[in-house]
């Protein structure tokens, strides 16, 4: 026991006081005669000899509360042991709440587990600690900020996202935001994961938080049941009917696959059973109407539902969303920037990339206002009349992708598609860096360059609007500008390999299918698919009223730059608008990428940073003195009741 | 043993004074008593009532009714005339603790003097013989019985000239003492606080009893004496040379007052073993009915409630 005011104990010398009142009882006392000495004499033996023991006892009551009152004030302090003695922290949860964590085996979910274990150490938290909260499912986002109690938070993991892929990236990024706004100096982190070879838990920098962070795996080695997934349904249209290629995952039986329509089997397939994907063609008739939704689905229940059902919107049309004006035909297909561009689409079909032509220059003069959605010219310029068409293209609402060749005479671009262009190409400068910079304002993401290499570049100047990319030493590379109805992008650098290798570094494929979706736009939705929790991008018309309406029927709008989030459910989603419904913009959301592989990763080891003295451990302790000051009450209250109980044993009369 | 310290015939100013203030009251009393409110005050100490009374070991045989045996089969006694001369001895203690009062008028020697006075005006009226002495450390016969006209001024002067003796009080002795020098019985009323450090002379009683004398006691107590009001811290001391005591009035009260209510009892139990009437005259109370308590209270009473 300690005493954090030791110098109170001298107060221990008003001991004395009682005790010198009991023993010393000099005291100058009135005289009175008084005849019955002998009466009085023998009384005074009496009474005496009955209030020994009282008055011994008021001076142990006496002197007992002087100490009490003594210690209490010298505030006595007793050392509380534990990690609970320890100063209040602040510990930022990272809670997986991906699609994989639910996998339901019979036994506990992972989501279950990471719950229980977070309840054990939210228990062993010391007193008036802090907490915050990140699922990290896609996209990551605080479910309680730093400051939290934690008795809020087990209702806070409830509250997760339907249908998720994993985003710790994003939840590092925002558990660092939280612990740099917390007020305790002992910080640390916990990890809630099934830590899934997908989920790449172990390929983030924990370090980068600054704290110690502990691991926890939710996955049991035991449970590693295999799912079944769904994992593509690519669709074409032939004359009368589409065919689906249904690619799956996980079959470890033959199992049956079924294509309805609002609960009219259309058709029935078997996937065979096999180690890694199988595959199965279905067929089924073109319906009559231009939008039919169709759901692919597994037959029978495994660990996981979600993915076992794929969406599809059925069009009775295909159509060409995009058209490729190619400035340099190569008979194998294999150069040009044409050539790159289709194979980027091409590798985008699964995700809702638009469809594609590739014409010749002198086809854009045949180009009217609503053949398509928008005209990319691959190192192509067209002759003056197709110009003319181009510019009416776009003003009435097309977009326009202006992809230059390392051959483009840009004097004569620019003199050419003069009244189109948001910039004017100037010389090729030399140029040789990675990864240029991605200003995400355009639904353009930096890991959209992940793997690129800008080569030489045309100078891109006299901007009239705002740029996407740009190159660290050389300016802008990709700017963007409206005209009329429609929108133009220009490059300043060729799509070929001097942007990356295809097809083995798909550097710019990401960049090359946003930038057509960005360019569609309102037209290029059409059969567009988003993984669940990702973002879907529909028009940010300033008049927009458009209504999201969800597989469950809610209805919800999109936000700022025509930004939908509310892809929680795998399912298809229809968009409306004041005027009636707008099929061309709905969009399907299929199950997350890869939550249905369980295979597990490496859990990575605690972080564990060397204690120091502003971070260490400060040993608490426990006061005492309300104890002792409550002992001395009751020391007091029994001395009053002593001396009343004299004092009316004094008073009573003998008659 | 102490002297009086009173000169018989010299009256100084307060004594004159302070005999004319007894002569008055205790003619007061006296007729207080004899206007009848008392009945039996009318019989006095000395009238004896004509009838026979029951014969009782160590009467004299010779005085038997002899008749009233043959008659009631029963022993019995006229009462002659002689014991309406039985002389009475009025007996006043004078020790230290009886010159003490709390706050009353009176200290407890001057209302014992006013209760005897007021009985020797009865006496005297009765023309019964009245004889005065003082007890303390011993005894000192003041004025020998005498039925004389002036024998009740006298006494009263006596009893107003009265100063208390230093010492300690032996009534035993004293009683012992007058025992032995009276020749004929008498009828003893002694006024006393009987605080003596030797106990109650219950012995003493009984040897007079024996001899013959009738004993009344009148035993006067201050009222503080009695409830000990006194209720902070004091040091008491003793008007006879006893030690003092420090005490805590109220927390010794209730001690006190038990040791009171058993010298009460004891000075009755006493008194009633002795066969000797007692009255408890409290120096508030009123003299006359003080008196007339001790005069209702015969000593065939007495020896009725001895032998019961």
């Amino acid at each position: 026991m300690g005493l954090s005011t030791p110098l109170a104990l001298f107060g221990l010398l008003g001991l004395a006081l009682p005790i010198l009142a009991h023993f010393v009882r000099s005291r100058r006392l009135p005289e009175q005669s008084f005849p019955a000495m002998i009466l009085l004499a023998r009384a005074d033996q009496a009474q005496r000899h009955r209030s020994a023991l009282t008055d011994a006892l008021l001076l142990l009551l006496r002197v007992l509360t002087i100490v009490a009152l003594t210690l209490g004030l010298a505030g006595p302090r007793v050392p509380v042991t534990g990690r609970s003695a320890g100063a209040p922290e602040e510990l930022v949860v990272v809670f997986d709440d991906s699609l994989s964590m639910t996998r339901d085996d019979g036994s506990a979910t992972p989501v279950e587990r990471a719950q229980a274990a977070l309840r054990a150490e939210l228990a062993d938290l010391p007193a008036d600690s802090q907490v915050s909260l990140i699922m990290a499912g896609e996209p990551a986002w605080v479910a309680l900020p730093a400051g939290s109690a934690p008795s809020d938070v087990e209702a806070a993991t409830h509250r997760r996202s339907r249908v998720r892929g994993g985003d710790f990236p994003k939840a590092l990024e925002l558990a660092r935001r939280e612990l740099a706004s917390s007020a305790h100096r002992r910080r640390h982190a916990l990890v809630l994961s099934d830590m899934a070879r997908h989920s790449r838990a172990s390929s983030v920098d924990w370090t980068a938080l600054g704290v110690p962070v502990h691991f926890v795996d939710t996955a049991e080695a035991a449970s590693a049941a295999t799912n079944r997934r769904l994992t593509a349904a690519d669709l074409t249209l032939d004359h009368d009917q589409a065919s689906i290629r249904v690619t799956a995952r996980g079959i470890t039986t033959d199992t049956a696959v079924v294509v309805s329509s609002a609960g009219h089997v259309w058709t029935r397939g078997v996937l065979a059973a096999g180690a890694g994907e199988s595959h199965v063609t279905l067929r089924v008739p073109l319906p009559e109407a231009t939008l039919t939704p169709l759901e692919i689905a597994l037959e029978g229940e495994d660990v996981i539902a979600a993915d076992d059902h794929w969406p599809l919107w059925l069009r009775s049309r295909e159509d060409v969303a995009l058209l490729i004006v190619d400035g340099q035909p190569d008979p194998t297909g294999r150069r040009g920037e044409a050539s790159f561009v289709t194979r980027a689409l091409d590798a985008g079909r699964t995700v809702g990339a638009p469809s594609y032509r590739v014409v010749d220059e002198v086809a854009l003069e045949r180009l009217s206002p609503g053949d398509h959605a928008a005209v990319i010219l691959a190192g192509a310029l067209p002759t003056r009349r197709g110009a003319l068409a181009l510019r009416r293209f776009v003003m009435a609402g097309g977009g326009l992708w202006v992809a230059p060749s390392p051959q483009l005479a840009w004097r004569t671009s620019n003199s050419r598609l003069l009244g189109l262009l948001p910039a004017r190409f100037g010389p090729a400068r030399s140029t040789d860096e990675e990864r240029p910079i991605v200003t995400e304002q355009a639904g353009l993401r930096s890991e959209d360059l992940v793997g690129t290499r800008a080569g030489p570049a045309l100078t891109l100047s006299e901007l009239s609007t705002r740029a996407h990319v740009w190159l660290r030493r050389g300016g802008p590379l990709m700017v963007e500008g409206p005209l009329g109805q429609g929108r133009v992008l220009m490059l300043g650098a060729p799509l070929g390999d001097r942007l990356g290798d295809l097809p083995f570094q798909p550097g710019y494929l990401p960049l090359v299918l946003r930038a057509c979706e960005r360019l569609v736009g309102a037209h290029a939705s059409r059969g567009r698919i988003v993984a669940a929790g990702e973002v879907m991008h529909l028009p940010s018309e300033p008049t927009s009223t458009l209504r999201v309406e969800s597989p469950g029927g809610a209805l919800d709008g999109p936000g700022p730059e025509g930004r939908f989030r509310h892809t929680g459910g795998v399912g298809l989603y229809r968009v409306r608008d004041d005027e009636g419904a707008r099929p061309e913009l709905a969009f399907a959301v299929i199950p997350p990428h890869g939550e249905g592989d369980f295979t597990p990763g490496s859990t990575p080891d605690d972080i564990s940073l060397p204690t120091t003295e502003s971070g260490g451990a400060v040993p608490r302790s426990k006061p005492l003195a309300p104890w002792f000051y409550l002992f001395a009450g009751l020391l007091v209250a029994a001395e009053g009741v002593l001396r009343a109980s004299r004092r009316s044993h004094g008073t009573r009369s003998a008659r | 043993m102490s002297k009086a310290q009173h000169k018989p015939g010299l009256l100084t100013p307060e004594l004159s004074a302070r005999l004319a203030a007894l002569q008055a009251r205790a003619a007061e009393v006296a007729d207080g008593l004899w206007g009848g409110s008392h009945r039996s005050a009318k019989q006095g100490a000395s009238v004896v009532f004509v009838e026979r009374r029951a014969y009782s070991p160590g009467d004299d045989p010779r005085l038997l009714d002899w008749r009233a045996l043959a008659r009631t089969d029963k022993p019995s006694l006229k009462r002659f005339e002689e014991e309406a001369e039985l002389e009475v001895q009025l007996l006043l203690d004078r020790s230290a603790s009886m010159a003490w009062r709390h706050d009353h008028h009176q200290t407890k020697l001057q209302h014992g003097a006013l209760l005897l006075g007021a009985l020797a005006f009865i006496l005297s009226r009765q023309r019964d013989r009245v004889g005065l002495g003082f007890v303390d450390a011993g005894y000192e016969p003041v004025l020998p019985a005498s039925a004389q006209p002036g024998q009740a001024s006298t006494t009263l002067r006596e009893l107003a000239a009265v100063e208390p003796v230093e010492g300690e009080t032996d009534l035993s002795a004293a009683l012992l003492a007058f025992a032995d020098r009276s020749r004929r019985k008498a009828l003893v009323v002694l006024a006393s606080d009987l605080l003596d450090p030797l106990g109650i002379p219950q012995d003493a009683m009984r040897v007079l009893r024996a001899r013959g004398h009738e004993l009344r006691l009148l035993h006067v107590l201050d009222p503080a004496e009695l409830n000990f009001p006194f209720d902070t811290p004091r040091r008491f001391h003793g008007l006879e040379g006893e030690a003092d005591v420090e005490a805590d009035a109220r927390r010794v009260r209730a001690a006190y007052l038990e040791q009171v209510t058993r010298f009460l009892a004891e000075a009755r139990d006493a008194t009633l073993s002795a066969q000797t009437s007692y009255t408890l005259a409290r120096t508030d109370a009123r003299p006359e009915e003080t008196l007339a308590d001790a005069l209702m209270q015969s000593p065939r009473a007495a020896r009725r409630r001895a032998w019961a």
